[in-house]
């Protein structure tokens, strides 16, 4: 059996377990920061229900583009030189001989398939974020 | 952190107790009026609240810790230019090359027979 894609790249072109860790940790404070802040911030404006998520939801997004504006798309390989993304870290282009063509920017540029799915939704937006931004929420609004 | 990031976090944390407090002010207030009056929140608290978060969430992205590139070959290139204790193969690299043993011998004769600075 051939070797799937993701195996390829991660032959090619290794990840580093260190620095993804470190990158998905520097999102997820980030994430569960501003969240909470998201929380008390929808506390004080006495928002409600499906209004609240709304605003979280928001909220979230904005934060996402300010990390991806700021920190990410400086570099030339994009969110996919920070992230592996969904794909186990597979890499954008490669096709099934082990040759990076297409995928985006310059020659040499190795970026991994799908990774703005971790800028955008990864760092436990819907998970330990989200709790955070419920608790902000409900502390604030029970004044 | 740097300053700039500091600075709009502690502005926007200021700005978001000050929003906090008018509200909360507010509402006490009007929760107590007899007037029937509305008790939707004034404008400009709404508009801090919201312009403190931008602050607060900008500072936070800004003073986050700089991500790492995560394939290897990138990774492996900026620890080598960088240089210094942050690179694992150091060990590997920095070693000593092969030892004349017989030079080393002739050095330390010569200088036993050169005499020890203690015994003279």
């Amino acid at each position: 059996m051939p070797p799937t894609k993701q195996e390829l790249s991660l032959l090619i072109n290794p990840l580093v377990p260190e620095s993804v860790q470190h990158n998905n940790r520097t999102l997820s404070t980030l994430h569960s920061l501003t969240s909470f802040l998201l929380g008390l911030t929808a506390g004080i404006l006495a928002l409600q229900s499906a209004t609240g998520f709304i605003f979280y939801l928001l909220g979230t997004v904005f934060v996402s583009a300010c990390f991806h504006f700021i920190l990410v798309s400086g570099s030339p390989a994009g969110a996919g030189g920070f992230f592996p993304g969904p794909n186990g870290g597979e890499i954008e282009g490669l096709d099934e001989r082990g040759v990076i063509r297409g995928g985006k920017g310059k020659a040499g540029v190795v970026s991994r398939k799908g990774a703005w799915r971790d800028v955008w939704l990864g760092g436990g937006v819907l998970g330990e974020a989200l709790s955070g931004f419920v608790l902000g929420w409900a502390g604030v609004g029970g004044f | 952190m740097g300053f700039i990031s500091r600075v709009a976090t502690l502005f926007g944390l200021v700005l978001l107790a000050h929003a906090a407090y008018s509200a909360h002010e507010h509402t006490t207030l009007y929760s107590n009026a007899r007037l029937p009056t509305s008790t939707a929140l004034p404008h400009d608290i709404v508009i801090e609240a919201l312009v403190s978060i931008v602050f607060v969430s900008v500072g936070l992205v800004l003073g986050a810790e700089k991500l790492k590139p995560v394939s290897w070959s990138e990774w492996a290139g900026q620890i080598e230019r960088e240089g210094g204790a942050r690179n694992p193969f150091r060990r590997l690299e920095e070693r000593y090359s092969f030892w004349d043993v017989r030079a080393k011998r002739k050095e330390f004769a010569e200088w036993m027979k050169g005499g020890v600075p203690m015994e003279k």
